[in-house]
């Protein structure tokens, strides 16, 4: 996970000029990762030039969010071990979020 | 837990809380039961942070969506937030789940006004992560102060073009490219129909302009071909097209370095409730697709008003009129309105509405599909992201005697994902037309099922204990 200082030229960058939430850290498949209160999941993931939430789960292609209103279900992530929409989940203070793992759960029981 | 009101509104925009404004006044009691945290909707979208007078002064939308959120709250009427509506009935019976589960509502009436779907026809590397929806991009712009990957391309139809862009110049991002199906002409030809509104025109000029003033290319009459990059956008592909926007074969192509995308080919409507309901559509390529039938009052069944994009695309200015209309016709029809004060409050919104009708109908025909975009979808795109169904296999489908989307959808799952085709119905119907040799008429519209959204199970299962469960006796050994 790249720090949010360097982020890739890919990344989402945060327009300085707009008031935010206090910093708080979540964790992103285990690495912490400094996020905004209150500010939109995928806004945090993007800014973090993480934008390939998830494989598709038949050819493995990479995804992201496409529609970022909860229609497409693209960037679909588990918080705290729940599936969530990662464009209508807010970030809070601790949250464990895990990218790509439906995908991981299918290889798991086909390598069974 | 099941909750009774008058009225029920389907969807918090500004068709949505109108219609709820309006029906609350007359003295019924309203339930508005909408995904987002706070009304408004998509183009009247809430920010997600603390809006300055600087932010009002800039943008209309915002005091718009204001006022309309301030009027919400002072009706009386109540807010159902972040609750997604996932199967209504006649009589009437919607579902939502929402953040402590499942909750059922009873009512007299229910009003639609879900609104509307961005439709993306696909290209080779539409589904690259950092590829996002123009809609999309609107949201990630407005309500979250963010720019997508940077220069970004802005590429598809419809004034929302010039909006991104000049957005994004805003927000301190780049623009690599405005690519625009079409061409000047085209705008000018739209202008008579846009006079209607004179503010909004006027700010689209505004757009195109400060687009111009920035150096920003403006690439008219052209349509994105490929989007290239191994896990990130590196480069998009651009090419001129025809009357019907299919890319001109022998047409010089360019490529345009770029970190991100945002493209968007139009709207249609989002009406799977009032299909489940079983109200007859109509096909109407000028309103965006498939739109239910309803009367000049919004009625299109007993009990059911529409209202809003999902009635057919109109703009945010007709839905709020629209929204309105429905609220008035449902308070009329439970009694809370004589037919005369009915005729007398109807009669000035009525014409309001064809004005606002006037602007949108002329945006929404700029933006209405031409069938050579989908036709030139090469084999091995994928269609379906849900379900990784590229055109070959679409067009396998349709030699294999399958003649109507609902045969695709059995034969290949195109559709049948968790997006539930809102993603993917539009080409694939496009696809579909094209390899039968007949029409979108013909090829029909996916059967809406419910759920309607994704729903977790123990959402719906709620609480319980094993033992309180009916359960029918053994079969004897």
């Amino acid at each position: 996970m790249p720090e949010i200082s360097s982020p890739p030229p890919e990344a989402w960058r945060r327009d300085p000029h707009v008031a935010r939430g206090p910093l708080v850290q979540i964790l992103v498949d285990g690495l912490p990762l400094e996020a905004h209160d209150g500010e939109p999941l995928i806004v945090a993931l993007g800014a973090a030039g993480c934008l390939a939430m998830r494989r598709s789960p038949k050819a493995g292609t990479p995804r992201g969010a496409f529609c970022l209103m909860g229609s497409c279900q693209e960037c679909l992530v588990h918080v705290d071990g729940a599936p969530v929409e990662a464009c209508m989940e807010l970030v809070r203070s601790g949250m464990r979020v895990e990218l790509d793992r439906l995908a991981r759960d299918l290889r798991k029981l086909s390598e069974r | 837990m099941t909750q009774s009101y008058d009225v029920i509104v389907l969807g918090g925009g500004p068709a949505g809380v109108r219609a709820a404004i309006a029906a609350r006044r007359q003295g019924l009691t309203v339930a508005v039961i909408d995904e987002g945290r706070r009304p408004g909707g998509q183009v009247y979208r809430a920010p997600n942070f603390t809006v300055s007078a600087a932010d009002l002064d800039a943008n209309p939308d915002l005091v718009r969506g204001e006022r309309l959120r301030a009027d919400f709250a002072g009706s009386g009427a109540e807010l159902f937030a972040r609750h997604r509506a996932w199967f209504a009935a006649p009589g009437i019976k919607v579902s939502a789940a929402g953040p402590e589960g499942a909750t059922w509502f009873e009512s007299r009436a229910l009003i639609l006004a879900t609104g509307t779907s961005e439709r993306a026809i696909p290209v080779p590397g539409i589904t690259l992560p950092g590829v996002i929806g123009l809609a999309a991009a609107t949201v990630l712009l407005k309500a979250h102060g963010a720019v997508p990957g940077s220069p970004t391309l802005v590429a598809g139809v419809g004034p929302l073009l010039y909006a991104v862009a000049t957005s994004i110049l805003k927000h301190g991002g780049q623009v690599a490219a405005v690519v625009d199906l079409s061409r000047p002409g085209e705008w000018a030809a739209a202008l008579p129909g846009m006079i209607s509104r004179p503010d909004l025109l006027a700010r689209g000029l505004g757009w195109m302009l400060s687009l111009k003033r920035a150096g920003i290319p403006i690439h008219h009459g052209s349509t994105v071909t490929a989007i290239r990059g191994d896990v990130n956008v590196q480069e998009v592909e651009i090419c001129p097209v025809d009357g019907n926007w299919a890319p001109i074969a022998g047409a010089r192509r360019k490529t345009i370095a770029a970190k991100g995308v945002a493209i968007g080919h139009g709207l249609t409507p989002a009406s799977e409730f009032a299909r489940i309901l079983a109200i007859p559509h109509r096909f109407s390529a000028e309103r965006g697709g498939w739109i239910p039938t309803l009367a000049p009052d919004r009625k299109a069944m007993d009990g059911v008003y529409i209202a809003g994009d999902c009635a057919g695309i109109s703009g945010a200015a007709a839905a709020e009129i629209a929204g309105t209309l429905a609220g008035l016709s449902a308070a009329r029809d439970l009694g809370a309105l004589t037919d005369a004060k009915y005729a007398e409050l109807a009669l000035p919104v009525s014409r309001s509405l064809a004005r606002a009708e006037r602007f949108g109908w002329t945006i929404s025909k700029l933006m209405s599909l031409r069938p050579g975009l989908a036709r030139a979808i090469a084999s091995d795109t994928v269609v379906c992201r849900c379900e990784d169904v590229a055109r070959e296999t679409i067009d396998d489908a349709a030699k294999a005697g399958a003649t109507h989307v609902n045969q695709l959808k059995s034969l290949t799952r195109c559709g049948m994902g968790p997006c539930q085709g809102r993603s993917c119905g539009e080409a694939a119907a496009e696809i579909m037309a094209a390899d039968t040799n007949t029409s979108r008429e013909a090829v029909g519209a996916w059967t809406a099922r419910t759920p309607l959204r994704p729903l977790p199970l123990d959402v719906l299962l709620g609480s319980y204990v094993y033992e309180d469960i009916l359960k029918p006796p053994p079969l004897p050994a």
